[in-house]
């Protein structure tokens, strides 16, 4: 996606370094913004709440009747 | 006599072994009715997961017992979801000790028809059952879990509102200020390393980007910050957050500023830094014990529903309970309201409400108070107050509360620098002022900035945080970090003796009397082990267990036990005990005082004086003192007014009094005194309001608590003298108005890192040092 932009935004705009730092550095901040959505999630949802049980549960056969 | 059986499924010592399929031997009917139930549905794996997993029932389940979750309002109370087909609900266990535990009770869908699913949250030890109504009732899953010795904790608290979840704000806010710190470090970096001029635009960019990433921080996570120095001014007192939020104002101004002007690439790395390992410390400071309760009123003492026989029969919740109600009060209940005994035969157990650690026998016609389990058999009580008014509810709403105590010292060492900083920056702007005016304001904003209490905030956090985890895992509980310093400046200990030095599910037993020849012995053993009553247990104990052929047993609440043992008629109750009509003896009991007693005397640091406060008789006098030695201060017969009486007095006499007891007799000297530590054997049950719970086999280990708690005060002083040193040397930049943000960004996660690695390695070690060997020698004596 990146290269296409790099194309179709012209070379004199698009292709100096420093678009190109920035562009970077939207798309990490964007992936470290995902990650800390995902850590407000997994608090919110709980899952820090129990560490006993989850470690011991995936121990059990899930056996059918 | 060989190695006393243990049961199958609990690992209990067996009392009879007339309890067995063929050879596994259970300790009661219930564990062997439990064993069967796994066996025929096949779960029988549950025994290899360990090796003595299940828990004790001894009691039997009364068939009526839950009939009150028929009621409609009294379930919704309970039920947490509910559509056509399924219902949540959520009950709390607290039997719940291990994985067998999880792997039985999340397989309750294979043992009865109905249930969906369960899923256990361990660490509140609470049962999440989905089950379909259609085919099963509330009441069946609540007496299947009680059948499997499970029995759901239900009480009058349920139909309150519910209890907020533990506050996840912290941690929210401490996520964003890692995000914002993580990043604005990583843009900071080609700052430090130094650009050329070329890459002026990338620069701009970079500043910008930072100053966008800090307001979350400064708006958002730095806000418990501005709140509790907002309080503390409005009290008219300086708390250790004033001068950190200045330092947060100052630096944030300071760094808006020199970017508006292009000066400079501000502080934002270690503005958003220092505030994401402050709260850190925060985080692992206010950790919150999800399993224990520190604010229990009579609400979770007393069961949701009562079985009212007149003026008309019926299952009633609590407060419903009117003067005039009759109830009818089965045999190991409590009687939740003041009345008086209509029918049956008392034999109330008031320990946990008086500290009398025998029970009481009343007549009918005589008044019981609420708040006594009853542990005769089945008795009917006419309430002549209602719940809220009973003697207990009272004791409760009458619990003095402390005064504020002096401001920690924490505190009062942040006030002395805070001055010496503000000096110190007055100083500076003087003297910048007359030579150089262009570099006051320079020098003044460093100055601010470098001096920020945060070490002293971090220092502080940390090591408390870290004490309380140490503490916890030799399962003493501190409601909060306030209590260790509390705890570090005792100078008075006073104990409660009844479930506190004594352990109450335990009686030693003597015997006075003729000796008893073997025949003798087992046949007085046999008719014990029939009977359920404490005091027949303890003389099982004693005697050790002997099964003999026993008919005719017959049990009178209140009175004894009798029956006929391979043939000769024994007889045991207040008199003796009797065989074929001779009068051979009597057994006496006394308290059984938990071990290491004196040794916990002797162990405590100089000058804390100890006395012994408690409700009952002063018939133990002698052995006390035999534990407590010299100079200990003995009151007996005590109401929950005297004891909260005494400790006024000591703390008159200028003692700082920290109070060890277990009943709801303590609960108002437990609040009265400056740090009131409830002991109880299984933390998670009930214990009175306090400061701390104590698990009742680390009540030995109290000395090297205290020493803990007192070495905490000096690994937060000298960890503090440490940060103090790179504040001087953050201050020689800062006072000649040259500190660059690359040294404020070197030294601000140095200071930080060194304080975090003393006060944990410092504070490991004095756990080591202090509760570890003292644990280890415990064990070795054994």
């Amino acid at each position: 996606m990146i290269k296409v932009m790099l194309r179709g935004g012209g070379p004199g705009y698009f292709c100096d370094t420093m678009s190109v730092i920035i562009l970077l550095l939207a798309a990490s901040l964007l992936v470290a913004l995902v990650f800390l959505g995902l850590f407000l999630w997994s608090v919110r949802n709980r899952q820090f709440d129990d560490e006993y049980s989850p470690p011991r549960r995936i121990l059990f056969d899930d056996e059918k009747n | 006599m060989s190695a006393p059986a243990v049961c199958s499924h609990c690992g209990e010592v067996c009392p009879t072994d007339r309890i067995r399929i063929e050879d596994r031997r259970f300790c009661c009917e219930g564990c062997r009715m439990v064993y069967q139930l796994l066996d025929a549905n096949g779960l029988c794996g549950y025994y290899n997961m360990n090796e003595h997993p299940g828990i004790s029932r001894r009691m039997p389940v009364r068939k009526d017992k839950f009939a009150f979750l028929d009621d409609a309002g009294m379930a919704a109370s309970l039920v947490s979801f509910s559509n056509e087909t399924e219902t949540h609900v959520r009950l709390y266990l607290p039997q719940i000790h291990c994985s067998s535990c999880l792997y039985l009770l999340e397989n309750l869908h294979r043992l009865e028809e109905g249930v969906v699913s369960s899923r256990i949250d361990f660490a509140a030890r609470e049962i999440t059952v989905v089950y379909d109504h259609r085919l099963i009732s509330l009441r069946r899953v609540a007496e299947l879990l009680t059948s499997l010795g499970y029995e759901p904790h239900i009480s009058l608290r349920e139909l309150g509102d519910a209890s907020p979840g533990a506050n996840k704000t912290l941690v929210y806010q401490l996520g964003v200020a890692g995000f914002c710190f993580a990043n604005i470090m990583l843009l900071s970096f080609p700052e430090y390393l130094g650009l050329d001029g070329s890459e002026d635009g990338i620069r701009r960019v970079f500043r910008r980007l930072n100053f966008v990433l800090s307001l979350p921080v400064v708006l958002y996570s730095a806000r418990p910050f501005y709140e509790s120095a907002w309080k503390s001014l409005r009290r008219r007192f300086l708390n250790i957050d004033a001068p950190i939020v200045l330092a947060i104002c100052v630096t944030f101004g300071r760094s808006v500023w020199e970017l508006g002007l292009g000066t400079g690439p501000g502080y934002f790395d270690s503005l958003t830094g220092i505030v994401f390992f402050m709260l850190a410390g925060r985080v692992l400071q206010d950790r919150t014990y999800r399993r224990l309760s520190f604010d229990r009123d009579y609400t979770s003492y007393f069961p949701m529903a009562v079985t009212v026989v007149a003026p008309a029969a019926s299952v009633k919740p609590l407060p419903e309970v009117k003067e005039g109600d009759t109830l009818l009060i089965h045999s190991g209940e409590i009687i939740p309201a003041d009345g008086i005994l209509t029918k049956g035969q008392g034999l109330i157990d008031y320990s946990f409400v008086t500290g009398e650690s025998e029970a009481v026998e009343k007549k009918i016609g005589e008044l019981v108070y609420a708040g006594g389990r009853q542990t005769g058999g089945a008795v009917e009580v006419l309430v002549v107050k209602e719940v809220v008014q009973s003697y207990l509810t009272q004791l409760w709403e009458r619990g003095e509360k402390k005064e504020e105590g002096d401001p920690s010292f924490v505190h009062r060492l942040s006030r002395y620098f805070a001055f010496v900083v503000f000096g110190i920056a007055v100083v500076a702007g003087v003297y910048w002022v007359l030579t150089d005016p262009g570099r006051c304001w320079n020098a003044v904003t460093a100055v601010l900035i470098v001096a920020c209490p945060c070490a002293l905030l971090l220092s502080t956090t940390f090591t408390n945080g870290n004490l309380l985890r140490m503490m916890a895992g030799r399962r003493l509980y501190l409601r909060n970090a306030e209590v260790i310093e509390r705890m570090a400046g005792v100078t008075h200990i006073v104990f409660d003796k009844t479930g506190t030095l004594t352990d109450v599910s335990h009686q030693d037993v003597e015997w006075r009397g003729q000796e008893l020849n073997d025949a003798d012995r087992r046949a007085v053993a046999t008719l014990a082990g029939q009977s359920m009553h404490p005091l027949s247990r303890a003389i099982v104990g004693y005697l050790g267990e002997a099964p003999c052929y026993i008919s005719d047993f017959k049990e009178t609440p209140g009175r004894g036990i009798e029956g006929y043992v391979d043939g000769r008629w024994v007889v045991i109750d207040g008199q003796g005990v009797t065989i074929d009509g001779r009068l051979m003896g009597a057994f006496r009991f006394s308290n059984h005082y938990r071990e290491g007693l004196s040794d916990l005397v002797a162990r405590l640091p100089a000058g804390i004086s100890v006395s012994v406060v408690s409700g009952d008789t002063a018939r133990e006098r002698v052995r006390l003192q035999g534990i407590f030695g010299p100079g200990t201060e003995f009151r007996f017969g005590q109401s929950p007014e005297g004891k909260v009486r005494s400790i006024r007095r000591l703390q008159e006499e200028g003692e700082r009094v920290m109070m060890i007891g277990d009943g709801l007799n303590d609960a108002g000297a437990l609040a009265r005194s400056e740090v009131g530590i409830a002991v109880s054997a299984d933390c998670s049950g009930f214990t009175p309001a306090s400061d701390a719970i104590l698990g009742a086999d680390g009540l030995v280990l109290l000395p090297g608590f205290i020493r803990l708690c007192r070495a905490g005060r000096r690994i937060i002083v000298a960890s503090f003298g440490l940060s103090i040193l790179y504040n001087i040397i953050g201050l020689y930049f800062a006072v000649r108005g040259v500190l660059s943000p690359l040294v404020a960004a070197v030294l601000m996660p140095a200071s930080s890192l060194t304080i975090l690695l003393i006060t944990y390695g410092s504070s490991a070690l004095a756990d080591r040092l202090l509760l570890g060997r003292q644990a280890e020698k415990d064990q070795a004596g054994r």
